[in-house]
This record gives C-alpha cells, sequence and structure tokens, in this order.
C-alpha cells in the first residue's frame, strides 16, 4: 500500500475559519471604529479657515498648531492636567476601596453574593437615572446636606453639586472594578496564602505581598478600564457640575460645538487616547513577566 | 501549533507606530476640502405654469407629495397642528395633501459637521430651512439657500409681495429670483420674564438692574456658550456701553470685555441658579412655577407662552421684562433650500408661512372690522402667544385677537437693537472664551 503525504495546506486553507469567525466583528470594528479614529487623528493636523469672513472651516493640511496650542494655552494644559490628575486620584481611590471588597468577595460564601455582585453595577446601568440621583443627594436641601447638619458636622449646606467634588465622588465608587478584582482574587489558588501563613505571615502581609501581587493582572486591567472611563468621563461632569468644567472631553465638545474648531478637538481627542495608550502599554507590561522585551 | 498569547510590549510599539504613521499620511493627503461642498450653482429653473392650481397639484405629485423642513419646536404645535393643517391646505389649494416632514434640532449640528463632511444642507433631505438670523450669513456663505422667489415660482408666493422690507433679506438674482429669506414672525428677540409676586418688579427697569440682591441664585440664564447667551448679554453690554460704563460702540471687543468685567465686579454669577433653557426645558419652567426661581431670560416667543400657561392665568404672578436700553433681535428666517428635491411644494410652505393662518396659529378676525377673532385650529392662547409674534405683514397685525394685544409692548420697534452678524460672526468664539477668562479665571 502506497501512503502519501497530504500536501501542505496554505496559510490561509489552516486559518479559515478563524478567520471567518473573527471576519464579523473584524469588519465592524474597522467600520464604527478604526476608520473614524483614523479621520479624527488626521483632523488633529488640520488648519482652519474662517471662510468668507462667517464660518470656521477645516482646511487639510499638515499642522501641528492645534498640538501646540494645546500644550502651551494654559486652559488647554490645565484641562488636561485635570482630566488626567482627578482620573488617577479616583482610579486609586476606587481600586482600593474595590480591594477589600472583591478578596471578601472571592474568599467568602455568604448568602446573597451573587446579588451583592450584581448591586456593584446597579450604578452603571441607567448611569443617567443615578447621576441624577446624586445631584439630588447632593443639594443644599438633599439628604447628605440633612444629615451632616443633623450630625452638626457642618452648620450650613455645602454646595456639592456645580463643584467638581460630586464628580471626584461619582468617579471614586467602585463598580466594574470590584467584579474584574473579585474574578482575579478568586483565580489565586488558597494554597499559596496559607502556604504564606504556614511561614508564619500575618493576614495583611499574605494578603500585599502574596493575593495582590499574583492578582496583579486583574487589577491592572480594573485600574487601566477606570482610568480609561475617567479620562474620558463626559456626562457626569456637564450633569454634575455644569457647562463650565475643566473635564477635557467637554473642551473637545465646546470646541466643536459652539466654536466649529474641529482641528482641535481632534488633537484634544489625540492627547486622550495616546495618555490611555500610554496607560496600556504599561498595563501591557504588567502582563508579560519576563516576556518579550 | 502555538498562538501567541498577548500583545507583547514591542507589538504594541510596532502597532502604535503604524497606526501614527497612517494617521500622519492621512492627514497629508489632500481631501479636497480647501472649499466646503457646495450645491450645483443656479441650476436652470424647471419649466412649469405653476399659476394654475391643477399644475401645480401635478407638480406636487411629481415631487413625491412631501415636503421636509428644519424648524424650532413650536411647544408641540407642529406636531399637533401644522402637520395636519398643511396637508389640509394643500389638498384644498392643489387637490394633493402634502406630507409634512417637520425636523427639529438639526441645523446647528449640521452647520458644524456638514461642511467637513463634504456635504450641503439638501443632503439631509430638507426642503426649507427655518433657522434664526444669526446663521443666515454661515449659510450664504456656503451656498445652501436659492432664491424662493425665482419667476417659476412667484405665482405661489402670494404671501411674500406683501412682507415689510425690514423682513425680507436679498441677495444675488438667479432666474429673475432675489430672496434668499424672509422673516415670517416678526420681532423675536430675547428679554427675560420675572416672578412678580415674589419681587418688585418696579425695580427693575434695564437690564443691569437684574443684578439686584432680591435675584441672588434665582435666575436662569443661557450660558456663554450658547450665541442665545451672548444676545442675552449684548442687551447688558448696550446698556453698559449707553450709560458710558464701558467704551464703546456696542460691537466692538473693548465694550464686550469691559461688560464682562462689570459681571464678574457685580457677582452676576451668583444670580444664576442654573445656566438653561426656559424656553425648552420643563424641569426650568417648574423651578419658575415654584418660585425656586424668579427671573428667566428667553425668548419673546416663550415669555408670552409662559405668561398664557394655565398656572399664570390663574395665579396671575409673571411680568414680562422689556429693559428700556433695547433688546437684541434675532428673528426666524426662512429660506428655500438649493437643489432640493421638493422645490414647489418648498414655496408652498413658506407662503403658508407667511400667512396670517400660521402666523396666529389659526385664532384671527375674518376681517380687520369683526368683532371676535375665530380660533379656527382650536388652540390654547398659550399657544397663541408662542406663534405670534408681531408678524410681518400688515394685514395680520389687524388681525389678531383683541385678547393677545396686551401680551406685547406697545412699540417693539422702539426696544429692537440689531445684532451686527459679521462683528459676531467673528467674534462669537472670542466672546464665549473671553467669558471664561475674564470672570471664571481659567
Amino acid at each position: 500500500m502506497n501512503i502519501s503525504t497530504p500536501p501542505p495546506r496554505t496559510w490561509l486553507a489552516r486559518n479559515a475559519s478563524t478567520l471567518l469567525l473573527l471576519a464579523p466583528l473584524l469588519i465592524f470594528m474597522l467600520g464604527v471604529f478604526a476608520m473614524p479614529m483614523v479621520f479624527q487623528f488626521a483632523f488633529a493636523f488640520f488648519d482652519r479657515v474662517f471662510y468668507k469672513n462667517v464660518i470656521w472651516i477645516p482646511k487639510p493640511a499638515f499642522y501641528l498648531g492645534n498640538f501646540a496650542e494645546a500644550f502651551t494655552n494654559p486652559t488647554y494644559l490645565y484641562s488636561i492636567a485635570w482630566t488626567v490628575g482627578i482620573a488617577a486620584v479616583t482610579t486609586s481611590i476606587n481600586i482600593l476601596l474595590a480591594l477589600p471588597v472583591a478578596y471578601f468577595l472571592a474568599r467568602t460564601k455568604v448568602w446573597g453574593r451573587s446579588l451583592i455582585e450584581v448591586s456593584f453595577l446597579l450604578p452603571i446601568f441607567g448611569e443617567i437615572f443615578t447621576i441624577y440621583a446624586l445631584a439630588y443627594a447632593l443639594t443644599p436641601q438633599g439628604p447628605l446636606n440633612w444629615l451632616l447638619l443633623k450630625l452638626h458636622l457642618i452648620s450650613t449646606p455645602i454646595a456639592l453639586v456645580g463643584s467638581s467634588w460630586a464628580v471626584i465622588i461619582w468617579m471614586s465608587l467602585p463598580t466594574l472594578s470590584v467584579l474584574l478584582i473579585r474574578s482575579a482574587f478568586s483565580g489565586v489558588d488558597v494554597l499559596y496564602e496559607e502556604a504564606a501563613q504556614t511561614m508564619g505571615a500575618s493576614a495583611l502581609q499574605t494578603f500585599f505581598k502574596v493575593t495582590v501581587p499574583l492578582a496583579k493582572n486583574g487589577i491592572a486591567g480594573a485600574f487601566l478600564l477606570s482610568f480609561s472611563g475617567g479620562v474620558g468621563a463626559y456626562t457626569i461632569p456637564l450633569i454634575l457640575v455644569g457647562p463650565y468644567n475643566d473635564w477635557l472631553t467637554n473642551k473637545i465638545q465646546r470646541e466643536v460645538d459652539p466654536y466649529f474648531n474641529f482641528p482641535m478637538a481632534s488633537a484634544l481627542g489625540v492627547i486622550l487616547t495616546v495618555i490611555c495608550g500610554i496607560l496600556f502599554y504599561f498595563y501591557l507590561r504588567t502582563q508579560e513577566p519576563g516576556g518579550e522585551r | 501549533m502555538q498562538y501567541p498569547q498577548r500583545v507583547s510590549r514591542r507589538g504594541f510599539l510596532r502597532f502604535a507606530g503604524m497606526t501614527g504613521g497612517v494617521t500622519l499620511l492621512a492627514a497629508c493627503v489632500p481631501a479636497g476640502m480647501q472649499t466646503p461642498a457646495q450645491a450645483p450653482a443656479s441650476a436652470a429653473a424647471p419649466k412649469l405654469n405653476l399659476s394654475d392650481p391643477k399644475e401645480v397639484g401635478k407638480a406636487l405629485e411629481a415631487e413625491g407629495a412631501e415636503v421636509s423642513i428644519s424648524s424650532w419646536g413650536w411647544s408641540g404645535l407642529a406636531e399637533t397642528h401644522f402637520i395636519p393643517k398643511f396637508a389640509e391646505h394643500t389638498k384644498k389649494l392643489y387637490g394633493v395633501a402634502v406630507k409634512l416632514n417637520w425636523v427639529s434640532g438639526v441645523f446647528d449640528k449640521a452647520l458644524a459637521e456638514l461642511p467637513v463632511a463634504g456635504k450641503t444642507i439638501k443632503d439631509i433631505g430638507l426642503d426649507v430651512v427655518d433657522k434664526e438670523e444669526e446663521s443666515f450669513d454661515a449659510a450664504m456663505a456656503l451656498n445652501w439657500y436659492e432664491p424662493m422667489d425665482m419667476d417659476v415660482y412667484k405665482p405661489l408666493l402670494t404671501n411674500l409681495t406683501d412682507v415689510e422690507e425690514p423682513y425680507i433679506f436679498k441677495g444675488t438674482e438667479e432666474n429673475g429670483g432675489v430672496v434668499y429669506g424672509a422673516v415670517y414672525q416678526g420681532y423675536e428677540w430675547l428679554q427675560a420674564v420675572l416672578r412678580k409676586d415674589k419681587l418688585d418688579v418696579s425695580k427693575f427697569k434695564d437690564w443691569t438692574d437684574l443684578a439686584d440682591p432680591d435675584l441672588r441664585g434665582k435666575m436662569v440664564d443661557y450660558p456663554f456658550n450658547d450665541q442665545r447667551g451672548h444676545y442675552v448679554f449684548g442687551g447688558f453690554v448696550n446698556e453698559l456701553v449707553n450709560k458710558g460704563i464701558v467704551p464703546g460702540p456696542l460691537w466692538s471687543q473693548p465694550a464686550w470685555e469691559g461688560a464682562l468685567k462689570w459681571w464678574k465686579d457685580n457677582s452676576m454669577e451668583q444670580q444664576i441658579h442654573k445656566w438653561g433653557d426656559i424656553g425648552n426645558d420643563p424641569t426650568i419652567r417648574l423651578m419658575l412655577q415654584s418660585g425656586e426661581v424668579l427671573a428667566g431670560c428667553t425668548w419673546g416667543v416663550y415669555t408670552r407662552e409662559l405668561l398664557g400657561t394655565d398656572w399664570n392665568q390663574r395665579d396671575d404672578v409673571l411680568a414680562p421684562f422689556y429693559p428700556k436700553s433695547g433688546i437684541l433681535v434675532d428673528r426666524e428666517t426662512m429660506s428655500a433650500v438649493r437643489g432640493a428635491a421638493h422645490p414647489v411644494a418648498a414655496r408652498i410652505l413658506i407662503n403658508w408661512m407667511l400667512s396670517t393662518e400660521v402666523n396666529t396659529a389659526g385664532w384671527y378676525k375674518e376681517s380687520p372690522d369683526a368683532k371676535e377673532a375665530v380660533n379656527h385650529w382650536n388652540v390654547t392662547e398659550a399657544q397663541f402667544l408662542v406663534a405670534y409674534c408681531g408678524g410681518v405683514r400688515a394685514e395680520t397685525r389687524k388681525l389678531i385677537p383683541d385678547w393677545a394685544k396686551a401680551y406685547h409692548p406697545a412699540d417693539p420697534a422702539s426696544l429692537s437693537l440689531k445684532v451686527d452678524w459679521p462683528w459676531h460672526n467673528k467674534n462669537a468664539e472670542w466672546i464665549s472664551k473671553s467669558y471664561e477668562k475674564i470672570v471664571l479665571g481659567k
């Protein structure tokens, strides 16, 4: 019997099924994300002209003036620093608050655990509704000021709505991060923690020196997600602070309407994207210990 | 077979580099956007005999018996009355019920985005644009409009002939037509409404009186990044210039800078309870009704509508505020879209909008001598008040109901201030940014 080896299959033949599975998503992403993003990036390098002395129109050019303006004009510079700074601070608070809760949910089997987990998602389901509820809660006549007054912690109501504090409070609230970190903690084998404790480590030492490092991929992912949401926050500052807030997203919107300055809006958008890109780069570092350098 | 498990840092940098490269390439490629896209200039007018109603009917059917207008909300009148009434109107005159598509809130977005996308206003299916005159110059610069009164369409525009001259915007002659815009309501301006039961309204004679301590945290106004906010503030600037508090003339940067400093020095920010639109935002209206807000800067039509609401008719708590130094006007202007799909229906719609019937929301006297006005459309007083704005034809003013006359100042013309549109177009961004810089210190 003559057994002949089949001819080697081409790359396309080997990967056809994978490509077929990926195609819908890839085409969708190309159309609704990649293409618009390329245009947005390109717009960032456009100039603009005051067409017939009536209306501002983008003008194709390779113009770096928008970026120069973003990094020299104190208003934009402050806005960039403010947006990134607040996102960093609120994300840190968010993660710190999420850690113990996530650990508790990962390690204990309490009745209604699923319900507790889902409850962390409630604020982001129907966000507008929750934000308006918060806006009411923080008004001078709202329950928070009522409580603080009754406890004699303040003598006059604090004006939280209209100030950035309301946004900071909202953005520090752990939601999805709790679930992400809980999953990461669940993936850490209890044996490691028990081993550490048999060797004399305290509970806190075990948590910070064993559990957290082993769950760092998940924690970093939660940080990235939270931070990206923080720098991209638009509606929350608009509702809780008002039209003149310092968040870069709102500045971007103002550049489009009423200023018709698409190139400047795009440049600011590119800066936001690059900031998230840098963070994503550092996130990758946490994902590949000893990997490719 | 081994698959790479993760994106490596080197892979990420490679991807980022490629993306950057593509981006720079895209930025360098001329996109044919040196000038914004424009509709073809002056296409030959169609050969139609629109003097004959039967021919008009045929033309309407050929167009698809449909017309689209970009307009404002009219406090709901568009849906409840305009759409069915226009179908009745065209059916009665031409035997064809034309479907009116009413589109609100798209024009500003279109003005910002269509030139960037290389499109014109006709590309979003509009036949008629109804927009404040603030945008007229920009739309004209983009060549979005054509003369509504081209020779072929003149027979359809019976009401245009007696529209008073200040309400007509003319331009270059095309196919016998010169009218590119027609104001159809009247003297529309940005004034204010006050709660007279909670304020001593006799103290409020002019704009700067709104700095009164009784209004601390009790005012609603349009924000400064909104053109309407500029026009309200323009009233303050005009008064301050007139009084010599800030240098003139009104339409100059020193005047507006000086007025912004006055705004800051007089803690006007503290007067504001909320930046917003009392005309269209029901929650802010509720604030006025409850007394949480005591003054709202808004359009004249919304001021009169609020005066005519059932709760104010019952409680009589509102008073119009007509600052004596004057009020900036920004009038609703209709235009025919260049190259639109339904040009005949567009002219019929324009003519109808200029009629006494539409100007009065169907509540008018059959003749000037008639004792009572007839409420043909069965509208409320508030609905009438949101529609009627002084009219643009002498005939209309004679036919309004007697009760409505008290809702208008005796001589609106003496209070009306004209905006220098070229100056404002050039300085709108500067005004908004100067406010942030001078008042907010940003």
